[in-house]
């Protein structure tokens, strides 16, 4: 079964993704700071990885992300962000910005289902 | 520093220096009018006035007019290749080489006409006031005693025939240059003269200059404050924006049944606090938006199909419209090839704006047009409609930050959106213009109604 790792200092957000993951057959894990994402991610290797951009302090989320491909940690990562349209950034993937998807807040639960599925497998719901 | 002439509060340099260039200027253009005055005056006092000149004087008088001219010609060209700006050959330095070419000059028309005898002589006067206003203090004031040594040393030069007098007749009765009182009074109240005007002159120039710097000053530290402001706004909204989002969130979960089938009834309502939360995100996105191109001129700039941009800004309002009962027309008239280069988001916000302000102020039965059209090459949208019309005296204000017309203040028009002032800072910073004309043409006496044109010129034409 694929396990997706989730990393937002938002407790209801972290609610909110692990419930709509979760009734699509997901396992779920969870961290509510980057240490601890981190620390998850080492432990439980995950098949992907769901990283807020803004944690404690603005871009902890892209430091995280560059830190997992520092150390070859190649696992897929989507980045939840509602600053890319907001702030007219141009987001795109690059060794900067080392992720492989955004998605953007407020999570629609389709929009989250359906880039969840371009790295991992529909679990066979029970 | 003291090289570059420039005074030690001049603190805005840009400024300092763009003034003293336009200064500059200002004084060939003079000069030119002077070359006429001169030879008027040498054509008029011999012909109509009958002065006697000899030979010598009329040569070098005419002769002075034609250096005059000719060294302004040279002067003109020199001045748009001056920079306002220190280092180098600057401007002040140019005032100052122009300033001492014309008292040489003067000097030598003064000696000519009569030397202190002169009636050109007043004409130092005229140059130290100019030279004031633009040197600095200790440059204007050496400038100045050169003067008055040089103008004692040629009348008692004359006077004590060490110097040859140059005599113009007909306009005195008899010689002044060696009555003893006239040269003595003549030379002390010319150096007092001289002096007091400088003392003035420059006086009421350091405390203009003074001025306008302060003035600059002060505007720095308001449009600091300002952006402050703006910044602070701009954090506490983004703050509003994070519980909203975890709302969002989970009303997206309910109202998508993840958790479960709901009932009707509560459903509905869930989907409208759905709806009331997404408007509220949409304005606070709306005001990051508008900071962020304030603030730090950031935009989102695309390639944009114009014609679809204005279609989909009119589409949002079809449903507003027919629940108000205003008829909303749309005629575009763009080909589905124009584009503009703009942010989408921004520009999308210029038009909800208008048209959605159109409405509100369109009473029932009434209508608004929306029409898009290029002519030559320009890009025109235009919002017309048979609203309550916009006060002649509140036409030119309407685009000032947070000014509401006269004639919906304490009317229940709720101010809402992000204001005609922004939506003319996106059209501008789009190299765009707005136009606003109020009757619009198509109301009757009691509605005038509104008409907003925006205007982007195409590049690509």
């Amino acid at each position: 079964m694929s396990l997706i790792a989730i990393i937002d200092d938002d407790p209801d957000i972290l609610d909110a993704s692990s419930l709509i993951l979760k009734t699509k057959g997901f396992e779920v894990i969870t961290a509510s700071n980057p240490v601890d994402g981190y620390k998850i991610v080492k432990e439980h290797k995950p098949d992907l990885i769901i990283l807020d951009v803004i944690m404690n302090e603005p871009d902890d989320g892209f430091f995280l992300a560059q830190k997992f491909r520092r150390e070859k940690i190649t696992t897929p990562i989507i980045m939840y962000t509602s600053i890319s349209k907001t702030l007219g950034m141009q987001f795109d993937k690059s060794d900067m910005v080392p992720v492989d998807e955004f998605v953007e807040k407020p999570i629609s639960p389709e929009a989250l289902v359906a880039k969840v599925l371009k790295f991992v497998k529909q679990p066979v719901e029970n | 520093m003291i090289l570059s002439l420039a005074p030690e509060w001049a603190v805005h340099y840009k400024e300092f220096w763009e003034t003293v260039k336009t200064r500059n200027l200002w004084f060939i253009r003079l000069r030119y009018l002077a070359v006429v005055l001169l030879v008027g005056y040498i054509l008029t006092t011999h012909l109509l006035l009958g002065f006697r000149y000899t030979n010598e004087q009329f040569v070098i008088l005419f002769g002075s007019s034609f250096f005059l001219l000719g060294y302004n010609l040279m002067f003109d060209k020199i001045w748009g290749k001056t920079e306002a700006m220190s280092g180098g050959f600057n401007v002040l330095h140019f005032s100052l080489l122009q300033m001492i070419q014309d008292l040489l000059t003067l000097f030598v028309i003064v000696y000519y006409t009569g030397g202190p005898e002169s009636p050109v002589r007043m004409m130092f006067i005229f140059h130290m006031i100019i030279g004031s206003l633009i040197l600095p203090g200790r440059v204007i004031y050496s400038l100045a005693i050169l003067l008055i040594l040089a103008f004692s040393g040629i009348s008692f030069g004359e006077y004590f025939d060490l110097i040859a007098h140059q005599n113009v007749s007909g306009y005195k009765s008899e010689p002044l240059h060696n009555n003893f009182n006239f040269v003595i009074l003549n030379t002390v109240i010319f150096a007092a003269i001289v002096l007091t005007s400088v003392f003035i002159a420059n006086g009421i120039a350091v405390q203009l200059y003074k001025l306008e710097q302060q003035l600059l000053t002060s505007f720095d530290k308001l449009k600091k404050s300002e952006e402050e402001k703006e910044k602070y706004i701009m954090a506490v909204v983004h703050e509003l924006k994070t519980p909203l989002t975890a709302v969002m969130s989970y009303l997206n979960i309910v109202t998508g049944k993840i958790l479960g089938e709901i009932p009707h009834e509560p459903l509905e309502r869930l989907e409208r606090a759905q709806i009331r939360t997404r408007e509220a995100i949409d304005m606070i996105n709306d005001v990051l938006h508008v900071s962020r191109m304030r603030l730090f001129g950031q935009m989102n700039l695309q390639i944009l199909n114009m014609h679809e941009l204005v279609e989909s800004s009119v589409d949002k309002f079809f449903d507003t419209a027919i629940a108000k009962g205003v008829e909303l027309n749309y005629i575009n008239d763009l080909s589905r090839e124009t584009t503009l280069e703009g942010d989408p988001f921004l520009l999308t916000l210029v038009f909800t704006n208008l048209i959605s302000n159109g409405i509100k102020y369109t009473p029932h039965s009434g209508a608004v047009i929306v029409r898009a059209y290029r002519i030559s090459k320009e890009i025109r949208v235009e919002v017309i409609d048979s609203g309550i019309g916009i006060p002649k005296q509140d036409i030119d204000k309407i685009f000032e930050d947070f000014y509401r017309a006269s004639n919906i203040k304490g009317k229940g028009y709720e101010g809402a959106g992000i204001g005609l002032s922004i939506v003319k800072q996106i059209v501008e910073t789009h190299n765009g213009r707005i136009q606003l004309e109020s009757p619009s043409g198509f109301g009757d006496q009691k509605h005038p109604g509104t008409k907003f044109t925006v205007i982007f010129p195409l590049k690509n034409f």
